[in-house]
Parts: C-alpha cells; sequence; structure tokens
C-alpha cells in the first residue's frame, strides 16, 4: 500500500501516464487524503457545496470547521484558520492566509478581508476545495497561517456550459402591522446569485469562458444604525460583484499548460477591519496566471507558474470620506525541477514576488520583493512510513534570508488505520505576500519584526469498514511577535506600532467522522476546539474575537432516484472584540451561533437541471459573526442549475 | 470557559432585552392581548411543522418500496384543480383585516413517495373599522408534498406539508412603489380530501394551516373547494422531470 500510495502520488509517475497537471493534483490530493492522511486538512468536496446551496465562492467558507469567519455584510469575509485573533483585531500588516487555484495563487486580500467574489472561478467550475492549516510550505509558498485550496472540475469533451441562478429572501418583514406599533423595519432580498460559463474541450485542449455575479442588501439596521441616516441614505444600498472569467489549457510536451484570467468588479460599502469602519468603494481585481508541467526526459519534470494582478480601490460616490484610494500590483513566478529516484523524488525550485503601490496623488510608487529557493523531498522508508520534508530560504525584501520548512512523517500502521505527524516553522513575509500595502496605506509602522508560527500536529485516522472514517487530530502552535491593533489605524492620523509584540501557545482538537461513497445516507460531523495559553493580557482580549468552539454536522439522504434532502447544523461559540466595543456594549459581543439548515434538491432532464430550495436558520437564532455585522434572520434560497 | 458563559449570559441578556422590547411596544398597544413572544410562536410553528413532516415522511423513506401496487407511478399523471377559497386568520390579524373569498388553484403529481403540488392562492385583505389600514391582496404560492392514504371506494383522503411564499401586495398610493409589495416565508400542513367523478373530472376539498413568518407572525386557516381534472402526463413532461 506504501509503494502505492507513493506511486499514484510520484509527480513523474503521474505526468509521464499523460494525466493532465491539475488532476495530477487532485489525483496526489485525493491520494494522500485516502491513507495516510495530511494533517491539518479539511475538504469540501462538490457534493457538500450543492446541498448546503452555496452559490459564492466565499460560503464555502463556511465548510471550514474551525477557520473563525467573520464578515459584517455576508458578502466579503476575513477568517482566522489559527485561531488568531481577527482582522481588526490585529495589525494591518499580519500575514493571512492565501488562495490557490489549481496550482495558481491569487491574491486577495484587501485590509484583512478576502474578497474571494473577484476570483478566476466560479462556485459551478468548482470540484472541491482543500482547507489546509498552516503554517506550512504549500508547493514551495510559504504559507503561515493556511490555504485555501481550489480545485476545478473538469466538464465533458465536446461543447459543455453551467449556468446558475439563485435568489433568496429574509424572513421578518412588517407585513400587514406596517401601519401598527408592532412595525419593523423592511428586510431585504438575499441575492439574486449567478454564474455561467460555455465552454469547449478538445482532446489535447479545452477553452472555457464564464461570469459570476453576486449582489447583497446591506440594509440590516446593525449596519445602517451606525451611520446618520442622511448619510446612509446617499450610499449604495447593496453590494454587488461582476466578475468575467477566461480559462484556456492545452496538453503538450508531456504536461498540461493552462492559462487563467479575470477581471472582477465589486462595488458598494467595503468594511475596513483596522479602521473599523466602510468606506464606498468600487474595487477591481485583474488577474492573468499561467502555469503548467513539462517532461525533462530522464525521470525529470518541470512545473512553472506565473501571473500578474493588480487590485485596485477606488472611490464608488458616496457622502463617506475616502481615503484608501490605490492601485496595488503583483508579479509573481515559481518554477521547479522534480527528479524521481525509484518511489523517492526530490524537488528544486525557486520563487519571487514582487509588489508595486500606486497611490494617488503620492509620489513615487513604493514597492518591494522577495523570494528564494527552496526544495522538497519524499522518501519512503520501508513499506509502512513516508517522509515528505519541505524547505524554503526566503529573502524577504532586504532582510537576511530566513528558513522555514516542514516536515511530514505518515504512517500506515494496518490497512485502516494511518497516522501523520507534522511540524513546521514558518515566518511571516511581509515584502512577498504584500501585507506592508494594509500598513503603509492605513499609515501604520511595520513592527520591527515579522511573526513567526511554529507548530506541530498530528493526525489519526481510522477507517471502520466500509463506510466510515473517523479522525482525530491534535495541534499545537507557538506564535512569536505578533501585534494587535489596540487604536484604529488611519493614515490622517499615524498610530504607532504595538511596540509589546504578543506571543502565545495554541492548542487545539478537531476531530471528524465522517461516512465514505456513495450511499441513501451520507453525513459527516466535525468539531474544533482550541484553547491559549502563555499569552499576556492584552493578547489574551485580542485572541477573544475567535470563537473556542466550532461544529458542523450535516446529513443527507436520497430515498428515491435523483431526490436529495439534507440537513445542516452549524454550531459556534461566541466572541468578545476588545477593539469593536462601543459606549454601550463594551467588549463588543457576538453571541454563539445555533444555526439549522435543511434543503430539498431535485435534479431532472437526465440530471442536467438541478432545482434546490434551500432554507437557512430554520430556528431563526440569532446569525452574525461581527460585532458590526448584519444579523440574519429565518431565509429561504430557490436556484436552478443547467449543466450541459 | 469562563468567558464562554460571560459570552453566553449576555446573549441572553441580549435576547431578553429584545424580547423585552417587543413586549413594552405590546403592552403599550390596543392589541396588547394578541401580542406574542414572536420568536416563541416562530420557533414552537417551526418545530411542530418539522416535527408533523417528520412523522409523515419516516415511515416512507425506506422504500419507496412500501408503497402500495396501486399508487401511480411517478409523474404519470397531471391533476389540475381550481375552487374557490376562504380563510380564517389568527385573531390579532383577524381585528385588523377581514379576507374575501378568493380563488386558489393546484397542479398536482405523483411522486415516488406521495405527491407534489405547485398551488396559488389569492384573496384581498380589507382594513376594518374604526380606522382602517389600506387594503392588501395576499398571494400566496407553494410547494406542497401530501401523502394518500388508501382510497375508499371513489373517496380519498391525504396528508402533507408545504412551503412557499405570501406576497402582500398594498393598496397604498402613499408611500413609495417600492414598498408596496413584500414576499414572506411561510410553512404549514395541509389535508385534502376529493371524489372521483366521470370523465376523469373530481371534486375536492382542501384544508391548511400555515404559518408566515413576519416579524410579527401571521396564521391562515385557508379551506378551498371546486373542481379537478387528470390527465396523463405528456411524454416530453414525463421526461423532462425524470
Amino acid at each position: 500500500m506504501a509503494e502505492r500510495f507513493l506511486a499514484v502520488t510520484s509527480p513523474i509517475a503521474l505526468v509521464t501516464r499523460g494525466l493532465s497537471r491539475h488532476w495530477v493534483l487532485v489525483a496526489v490530493l485525493g491520494a494522500s487524503l485516502a491513507t495516510p492522511v495530511r494533517a491539518q486538512t479539511t475538504v469540501v468536496r462538490r457534493v457538500d457545496i450543492e446541498r448546503a446551496g452555496w452559490n459564492r465562492v466565499s460560503e464555502i467558507l463556511d465548510g471550514a470547521v474551525g477557520w473563525g469567519r467573520a464578515s459584517v455584510d455576508g458578502f466579503s469575509y476575513s477568517a482566522s484558520p489559527d485561531h488568531l485573533p481577527a482582522a481588526g483585531e490585529s495589525a494591518p500588516s499580519m500575514p493571512e492566509w492565501i488562495v490557490v487555484i489549481d496550482g495558481q495563487r491569487v491574491p486577495t486580500n484587501l485590509f484583512g478581508l478576502h474578497v474571494l467574489e473577484l476570483l478566476p472561478i466560479s462556485v459551478g467550475q468548482i470540484d472541491s476545495v482543500v482547507f489546509i492549516r498552516g503554517p506550512v510550505l504549500y508547493m514551495g509558498t510559504p504559507a503561515a497561517r493556511g490555504v485555501m485550496s481550489i480545485f476545478s472540475r473538469r466538464f465533458h469533451p465536446g461543447f459543455n456550459g453551467e449556468s446558475t441562478y439563485q435568489h433568496g429572501d429574509e424572513s421578518g418583514d412588517p407585513g400587514p402591522y406596517r401601519y401598527t406599533n408592532l412595525s419593523s423595519p423592511n428586510v431585504e432580498k438575499v441575492g439574486p446569485f449567478a454564474h455561467g460559463d460555455i465552454g469547449w474541450r478538445g482532446p489535447s485542449w479545452d477553452v472555457d469562458a464564464g461570469v459570476h455575479i453576486a449582489s447583497i442588501n446591506i440594509t440590516d439596521t446593525l449596519i445602517s444604525s451606525r451611520f446618520p441616516p442622511t448619510t446612509f441614505a446617499g450610499v449604495r444600498q447593496d453590494v454587488l460583484s461582476i466578475t468575467p472569467t477566461f480559462r484556456a489549457g492545452v496538453d503538450a510536451l508531456g504536461g498540461r499548460h493552462e492559462l487563467m484570467a479575470s477581471r472582477g468588479e465589486q462595488r458598494g460599502l467595503f468594511f475596513i477591519p483596522p479602521q473599523r469602519g466602510e468606506q464606498s468603494l468600487r474595487t477591481t481585481n485583474t488577474y492573468v496566471g499561467i502555469d503548467g508541467s513539462l517532461n525533462a526526459g530522464s525521470a525529470t519534470i518541470v512545473t512553472y507558474e506565473g501571473s500578474t494582478s493588480s487590485l485596485d480601490a477606488s472611490e464608488l460616490a458616496s457622502p463617506l470620506a475616502f481615503t484608501v484610494g490605490h492601485t496595488r500590483h503583483h508579479l509573481g513566478g515559481k518554477s521547479s525541477a522534480t527528479h524521481s529516484f525509484g518511489l523517492a523524488s526530490l524537488t528544486l525550485g525557486g520563487l519571487a514576488d514582487r509588489w508595486m503601490l500606486d497611490v494617488p496623488a503620492t509620489e513615487g510608487s513604493p514597492s518591494s520583493s522577495g523570494g528564494g529557493p527552496f526544495a522538497r523531498a519524499l522518501l519512503p522508508l520501508g513499506r509502512m512510513v513516508s517522509l515528505d520534508a519541505n524547505t524554503a530560504l526566503i529573502f524577504d525584501g532586504a532582510h537576511s534570508g530566513a528558513l522555514d520548512a516542514s516536515l511530514e512523517a505518515s504512517f500506515r500502521l494496518d490497512s485502516l488505520t494511518s497516522l501523520a505527524i507534522r511540524g513546521s516553522r514558518v515566518h511571516a513575509h511581509p515584502n512577498i505576500d504584500g501585507s506592508w500595502i494594509d500598513a503603509y496605506l492605513l499609515g501604520y509602522a511595520l513592527p520591527r519584526r515579522a511573526p513567526t508560527l511554529n507548530a506541530v500536529s498530528t493526525a489519526f485516522v481510522r477507517r471502520f469498514a466500509p463506510y466510515v472514517a473517523a479522525t482525530i487530530e491534535l495541534r499545537g502552535e507557538n506564535i512569536a511577535d505578533w501585534s494587535g491593533l489596540n487604536v484604529p489605524a488611519s493614515r490622517s492620523l499615524p498610530s504607532p506600532p504595538d511596540f509589546q509584540p504578543h506571543r502565545a501557545i495554541i492548542l487545539s482538537e478537531h476531530a471528524r467522522i465522517e461516512t465514505i461513497g456513495e450511499h441513501v445516507w451520507q453525513g459527516s460531523i466535525e468539531y474544533d476546539h482550541a484553547g491559549t495559553f502563555d499569552r499576556d493580557a492584552p493578547f489574551a482580549s485580542e485572541l477573544a474575537s475567535q470563537p473556542t468552539d466550532d461544529l458542523r454536522a450535516q446529513a443527507s439522504v436520497m430515498p428515491v432516484r435523483d431526490f436529495r434532502m439534507s440537513g445542516i447544523v452549524n454550531l459556534s461559540g461566541g466572541s468578545r472584540w476588545e477593539a469593536f466595543g462601543t459606549a454601550n456594549e463594551s467588549p463588543a459581543v457576538v453571541p454563539p451561533i445555533r444555526r439549522v439548515d435543511a434543503s430539498m434538491e431535485k435534479w431532472m432532464w437526465q440530471r442536467r437541471l438541478r432545482l434546490e430550495l434551500l432554507y437557512r436558520n430554520l430556528l431563526n437564532e440569532p446569525d452574525r459573526t461581527h460585532p458590526f455585522g448584519a444579523q440574519w434572520n429565518l431565509r429561504w434560497h430557490v436556484s436552478a442549475s443547467l449543466l450541459f | 470557559m469562563a468567558g464562554e458563559v460571560a459570552i453566553a449570559a449576555a446573549a441572553r441578556r441580549r435576547k431578553r432585552s429584545e424580547d423585552n422590547k417587543l413586549g413594552q411596544r405590546s403592552t403599550s398597544s390596543p392589541l396588547a392581548g394578541f401580542v406574542h413572544d414572536a420568536r416563541a410562536v416562530n420557533l414552537r410553528t417551526s418545530w411542530l411543522i418539522s416535527v408533523a413532516a417528520v412523522a409523515l415522511v419516516g415511515p416512507v423513506t425506506e422504500p419507496v418500496l412500501a408503497q402500495t401496487a396501486t399508487s401511480p407511478p411517478a409523474f404519470s399523471r397531471l391533476t389540475i384543480r381550481a375552487g374557490a377559497l376562504w380563510q380564517t386568520t389568527d385573531s390579532r390579524l383577524a381585528d385588523l383585516y377581514k379576507p374575501s373569498t378568493g380563488y386558489s388553484g393546484e397542479v398536482s403529481m405523483p411522486f415516488d413517495v406521495g405527491e407534489f403540488a405547485l398551488a396559488v392562492e389569492r384573496a384581498t385583505f380589507t382594513g376594518q373599522e374604526p380606522s382602517p389600514h389600506p387594503d392588501f391582496h395576499g398571494t400566496v404560492g407553494m410547494l406542497k408534498w401530501r401523502m394518500p392514504l388508501p382510497s375508499v371506494g371513489p373517496f380519498t383522503l391525504a396528508l402533507g406539508a408545504h412551503t412557499g411564499a405570501m406576497q402582500f401586495s398594498f393598496q397604498d398610493t402613499v408611500i413609495a412603489p417600492g414598498l408596496r409589495k413584500e414576499m414572506e416565508l411561510l410553512f404549514g400542513v395541509n389535508a385534502a380530501g376529493s371524489v372521483r367523478l366521470p370523465a376523469n373530472f373530481s371534486a375536492f376539498v382542501m384544508g391548511e394551516y400555515t404559518h408566515v413568518h413576519l416579524h410579527v407572525p401571521v396564521h391562515l386557516a385557508p379551506l378551498s373547494a371546486g373542481i379537478g381534472y387528470t390527465l396523463t402526463t405528456p411524454g416530453w413532461l414525463k421526461d423532462f422531470l425524470r
């Protein structure tokens, strides 16, 4: 089995068998998730996306159990994979998690929020999403916090496409009581969310063009009440994003080569966590990236990746002050060569990133660059053990080189049981991930030392033949030199850096029980708990912005062919946000979430058409993730998907 | 742990505060006697409807298999019904509005388990004296699922649950046009009795209990009666639905 595992996951073996590159990635990951398992991963599959009724990429974050998610408007999200303080409680230059689509890294961070609706992929094109907690070296790239890795699905040969439209509405309108003293504010619709793409897949090439659109009203009183009425009347009453995308791929030179491009635009109020307030923004994200692999012969393959992107924030007319106008350009590249030695393999490569910032009415364009070599070795030790060692020497701007490394050992204890142990140490690299830009724009001086994250984790997987698997993971992380944010950042009133960088130890447990394979009944239950130790008092209050417990359980049944009913339970602990306290409530409190969702899906027209009726928050309990954010009542969605 | 307790306590305080606000509004109102805790009503009704649905669905999930040999195959026939509609509302709404006689229409089809129906109902709600509020048209669109009980001669009884939305169209020319329509989620249970008539016709009586999830919930109990006509589902429609 160990030989088979290594044989399957050997990139050389796969490429020489003529498989396309992103299927190589899927296969590598899939095989590694089977047995042995990778530590600290959560996988969201297509079936999870469908039964949860997610039609925006940011909604998929709901499936990342333990990644403390927060959003003011339900549109742009921040998330903390490792229980470190949320955006706004952490300083603007602190590292963020990264997003990778089919091996291409796509910048998404804007002031600690991730503009996932502007990604060059729609939900309809996604096969699976893998959430990996950091610190980790992901295909050579250091990711201090974690990785959201998205894999696209492949459509059938010939003309193909997909189209989905979803409409939603929130309950709680005043109805006929609007004329009485029982009147309440009107509650707006949710959506529409729509996406579609058409393409052609030939024997060795394919091309695809699509667009995804999403809109959400922001008239919830928890948002509008923070503005003077006349001011709020002058701002756009919804957030709208439109993102056209294009993809092309060709199989050549013993590998696959892919081009991905998009230009997304998001309009509306944008909450800037370090400022603890909104500005009215038109955000544009333009991305063009290529990646591929080729067979260099002699059991060697070469992979490459390169991308250019620009994220522009300009003013959308409104009475609000506008201070964060800028364009951040990113140019990044990576290349590596992998040589196999039997079942073992050695990868050597290098990466480089460059960021340039244009700020209106400011002379000069600040820029940064960084990069360095990386190496990876996959080594089987006998039949039961395999080692995966990664290291990267990163030169971050003018700083001297910092060594990031991870080592993962996988043990196959028997045919149904496996164990993985991972140790990793990764530094934050603000010049490589561009996080210095947020600090620069918000007048926050960069801390003298960037944070360092060290983690040890172990994952134990036991399969209870033949349908159920259980995973238990334990994790300890040591964080040093983390900076909080005591006062809101403002360019007109520069805030000092946090002169007391924090350190802490975070211990977490993660457990998952899930069914395997296709059955009438399917489901999973996943739980995450974290505790913090050895931290100073200010850091303890900032860490309280993350819920300590998170549970997600889902079950679905197909009582008859082409008809599925699902129920999903989300339980999450409450959180306290010291920095977002108000005169009425300090610290601000976000109540625990107890949400029950249910959906019904019916496929028709030989599974070309799928209709879904979805209810969220059936118990109508408080459902919000941010102290300044909207609270979502019981709501319903209807969606129709056409697959051809 | 202490933090969790504090957070939970704060959440309880917040909920009590919200409840109190609603209570304060209600005590100052002439409708005080009718006002209940909206959240509690929502929860209770959701649970009741869920329990009813589970009770109905539970015995049949095992296979469809349990269907009797006389059950028509899925999508094999189409029944179109139209009738008159009378409804009563909860007493809180009844003090403000009186529903007039309306009409209802439904298209139903057998499924692997029970039958599904798409239904529309519409009635005008008239503001009541002494200070009538603007009238509104209440239009309800529903997806229904029913489980027919064994037929007794020409008589059939089916029980089920439904969900959908109710649109309130206010006949109010003063407010902004964008505020003259509201749509709200509803859940409910229903029962339908029918008797076969010659030439594929049937007569039906249908009763429902519906909870509309407004901020102050509304409960409707419509009763409709009329004529139905059953035909074989066209082949193209059958293929489409499979």
